[in-house]
């Protein structure tokens, strides 16, 4: 209910702001603003996550530079227009979300462009360029740019914590760092977009939106090939898996738990990605070992079993050479070695083992317990459970044992093990 | 080891002089429009940014894109002044990136880049066009981006001519495919480069600051996109080495056949794209098993057979990869067996088997490449397709004269 007062009003103060700038200050040169206002309604339409730049969009600066060109009013014109999406639009999204989208942005830019109009900011008209009239200059256009992120924070920030609950401190604390940096960078890009435009005319902005729009084109084929790269080292996976029919959907089933035990552990989703690649090749050094030795149903002879031991230095030494996989090699060589220091191939202690590879030997023995093998028959879920926790602190980290028993259960395990529960890795 | 340290040193040295040299020529003459420390510096610790930067090519060369510092330059500095601020950033970069390690080919590439900056500038000088943008006048834009292309071009052919000066040289790579796959971010580049020499008037320092900061979000975001290509690649190279640990072939094998597939397509005319399915089908070729050193028995053609389509099953079940089968379920078949189809998979697949059987034979010590050729040209037309093997012994020929 608070949060839907907030947002009336939130809407409300920016209608009243918009109609007492458009009273006192009128339209600075309609023309630049409905363009840089298309610009931005184009920009929204086919936004994209760039690195760097991140998720804070490109708006920001177009906005930016039209407060800095024409004060409040052009910067509102850019600001509603830019906050409208299509997306949005023809998905449905709730009428009051989209309102109080396009409030928040008419009401940051306003002020933003009081502030620029207090200060008497326009843009620099020729050399030199940094005297004492510059320090001023670059003071103000930076306090214009902190007026519009900052209001953009509190008033973001506050219908999050009322809607879910969280303290604000904590949700600005979530998404602070990265949005700074964002929003530095866009800040100085508006910059100079404002000077183009100024100098040389609209002509100027496609200068500025040619590098952007290769570097979007760029970063979705690079998207596009992430996702094919993965596929494709997943059914490769798979189909050299197929050489030993009990240990066929091995990797992926480790994949999820490993993925289960790091999100327990509070990683972030890209080191997350990486536990997942690592728990997909963990076995690739399998594939140099014969078949029969592989499948062996008895004990294996001594020289079997050392020729088995080698399979993690193997894969170090098939992957080292994958540039994108060189944080994951160590995961993958070390996935066989103790806490207890009796591991291999090293025989290295608790500490030196790194933590992706204690979460991926403990799925990897997980999967063993719960699946067929050449060997033995599967054991059951309270059976495993038992073990794990038998051997948790000499042969498994204890607090990955205890992670994936809070986040795997029974049911889990044998959707899992028919291969159903998949999908969602 | 000693002497190589010794060498490192040495041109790290002539590195040093070089940078210093043009730094001290930059600001003894300085040109009239030129300010030391509010251009010249930041533009050449952008030269260096770029020397930090370089972009990792698919297979294994390092190319520094600086287009958008260097069109920066050369719209705001005369060229010889441009050139030695390439120069001195280019030669501070590299000290960085690798002292006591540099190599021959990092001086001749710091000298190049200065180089390419000065023959540009000059040329667009001497064709009587103004480097200087005029905001007012779209033809004055036209020619500064033009400036950038001439740069591009300038760039791209030196870059290709030093790269297969290098010893170590791989399959050169032709200024088509490089210009394939560079393109569009150059393009980019040029154009952040002419806005901020449109707006470095005014804006200053500040100005330099945002093309560093446009150039890196592009130079990031295309150094993403080649890693994963080259993971694809080097994945695929690693399969290849797994194949060699599990039969008894020689080391390296499937690379090397790769390395002289490419080489025998470039020289039969194939476009870059079928290239790459070549190279990829050629380093998967044994993927199925078991393959032995030519001789005159029928039976090692046989389990070679059953291990191309063993290997090709195995393919056709992978995503993305599934349509090199074809490729790799012919790649032992006798070139008499071709004689009705037409197809690309098939030249292809014959092309792989020359390669093959010629890395096999010249693995032996007993045969240089003119006597593999030789051996094998008594299968030619049955065994082995004609042109594949003319090229090959042109190859061969080429690098027995090295």
């Amino acid at each position: 209910m608070k949060a839907k007062l907030y947002v009336w009003t939130v809407v409300a103060l920016a209608v009243v702001a918009v109609g007492y700038a458009v009273a006192v200050y009128g339209v600075t040169d309609l023309q630049v603003a409905l363009f840089l206002g298309g610009l931005a309604l184009l920009t929204e339409w086919v936004a994209v996550d760039l690195p760097i730049v991140g998720s804070v969009s490109l708006t920001f600066a177009l906005i930016y530079a039209a407060v800095l060109l024409g004060g409040p009013v052009d910067g509102a014109i850019v600001a509603v227009i830019g906050s409208i999406s299509i997306k949005d639009i023809l998905g449905g999204k709730p009428f009051l979300r989209m309102a109080f989208n396009t409030g928040q942005y008419a009401l940051f830019t306003v002020a933003a462009g009081l502030v620029q109009v207090a200060l008497g900011i326009s843009p620099l008209e020729a050399t030199p360029a940094l005297t004492d009239s510059g320090v001023h200059w670059i003071v103000g256009s930076l306090a214009i740019a902190a007026t519009l992120a900052t209001l953009n924070m509190v008033l973001v920030g506050v219908v999050i914590s009322l809607s879910t609950g969280v303290s604000l401190s904590a949700v600005w604390r979530e998404s602070s760092r990265s949005y700074a940096v964002s929003l530095l960078v866009l800040a100085l890009l508006g910059l100079v977009l404002a000077q183009l435009i100024h100098v040389a005319g609209l002509v100027g902005t496609f200068l500025i939106v040619i590098p952007f729009a290769v570097a979007r084109q760029t970063f979705q084929v690079y998207a596009q090939q992430t996702e094919a790269y993965r596929d494709t080292v997943r059914s490769l996976v798979t189909v050299l898996e197929a050489k030993d029919p009990y240990t066929r959907g091995h990797s992926e089933r480790v994949a999820w738990y490993a993925r289960r035990i790091a999100e327990g552990l509070g990683w972030g989703d890209q080191e997350v990605q990486k536990i997942e690649w690592a728990a997909l090749l963990h076995d690739i050094g399998k594939v140099a070992i014969p078949t029969a030795t592989l499948v062996k149903p008895g004990e294996l002879t001594a020289a079997e079993y050392q020729e088995v031991q080698e399979h993690p230095a193997l894969a170090v030494e098939i992957l080292a050479n994958i540039d994108l996989l060189s944080d994951v090699i160590p995961f993958v060589g070390a996935h066989h070695e103790r806490p207890d220091s009796y591991g291999y191939p090293s025989g290295m202690g608790a500490e030196d083992i790194p933590l992706g590879a204690r979460i991926l030997s403990v799925a990897d023995c997980f999967d063993a317990m719960t699946s067929n093998r050449s060997y033995r028959r599967a054991r059951t879920y309270g059976d495993a459970v038992r073990e794990l926790k038998a051997v948790a602190g000499t042969q498994l980290d204890p607090r990955c044992v205890d992670v994936l028993l809070e986040r795997v259960d029974d049911g889990a395990v044998s959707r899992l093990l028919e291969g159903s529960a998949l999908d969602d890795v | 080891m000693m002497s190589d340290k010794r060498q490192g040193v040495i041109q790290a040295v002539i590195l040093l002089i070089l940078g210093g040299l043009s730094t001290v020529a930059l600001t003894a003459f300085p040109s009239s429009r030129a300010d030391f420390f509010s251009l010249i510096l930041p533009l050449a610790l952008s030269f260096a940014a770029m020397e930090l930067t370089p972009l990792p090519l698919p297979r294994g060369e390092q190319f520094r894109l600086d287009a958008g510092v260097a069109v920066a330059a050369m719209l705001l500095l005369d060229p010889l002044a441009a050139g030695l601020t390439a120069l001195a950033g280019s030669a501070l970069g590299i000290l960085l990136v690798r002292f006591g390690s540099t190599r021959v080919h990092d001086l001749v590439d710091v000298l190049r880049t200065g180089l390419t900056v000065y023959a540009a500038a000059s040329i667009w000088s001497y064709a009587g066009l103004s480097s200087a943008v005029d905001p007012v006048y779209l033809a004055s834009w036209a020619s500064a981006l033009g400036l950038g292309l001439v740069y591009m071009a300038l760039d791209l052919i030196g870059w290709t001519i030093l790269e297969t000066r290098v010893p170590e040289a791989r399959t050169p790579r032709s200024l088509g495919s490089l210009l394939g796959l560079l393109g569009s971010v150059y393009l980019g580049q040029i154009s952040a480069g002419v806005a901020i020499a449109v707006v470095q008037e005014s804006l200053g320092v500040l100005a330099i600051l945002a093309l560093l900061l446009l150039v890196l979000i592009m130079q990031h975001t295309f150094g993403l996109l080649l890693r994963v290509r080259a993971a694809y690649t080097m994945t695929v190279s690693a399969l290849s080495r797994v194949a060699e640990m599990s039969q008894e072939l020689p080391p390296g094998h499937g690379e090397r056949v790769a390395d002289t597939s490419a080489r025998i397509g470039r020289a039969l005319g194939l476009s870059p794209t079928v290239l790459e399915r070549l190279t990829l089908a050629a380093l998967l070729h044994d993927i199925g098993g078991v393959r032995g050193v030519p001789n005159d028995g029928a039976n090692i053609r046989v389990a070679e057979r059953q291990q191309a389509s063993a290997g090709a099953t195995l393919i056709s079940r992978v995503n993305f990869l599934s349509s090199l089968a074809p490729v790799i379920a012919r790649h032992a078949s006798p070139y008499s067996e071709f004689i009705e189809t037409q197809d690309t998979d098939g030249l292809l697949a014959r092309i792989i088997h020359v390669a093959s059987d010629f890395d096999c034979l010249t693995s032996d010590p007993a045969h240089d490449s003119a006597t593999a050729v030789d051996i094998m040209k008594r299968g030619v037309g049955q065994e082995y397709d004609p042109r594949a093997l003319e090229a090959i012994e042109a190859l061969a020929g080429k690098r027995d004269a090295r």
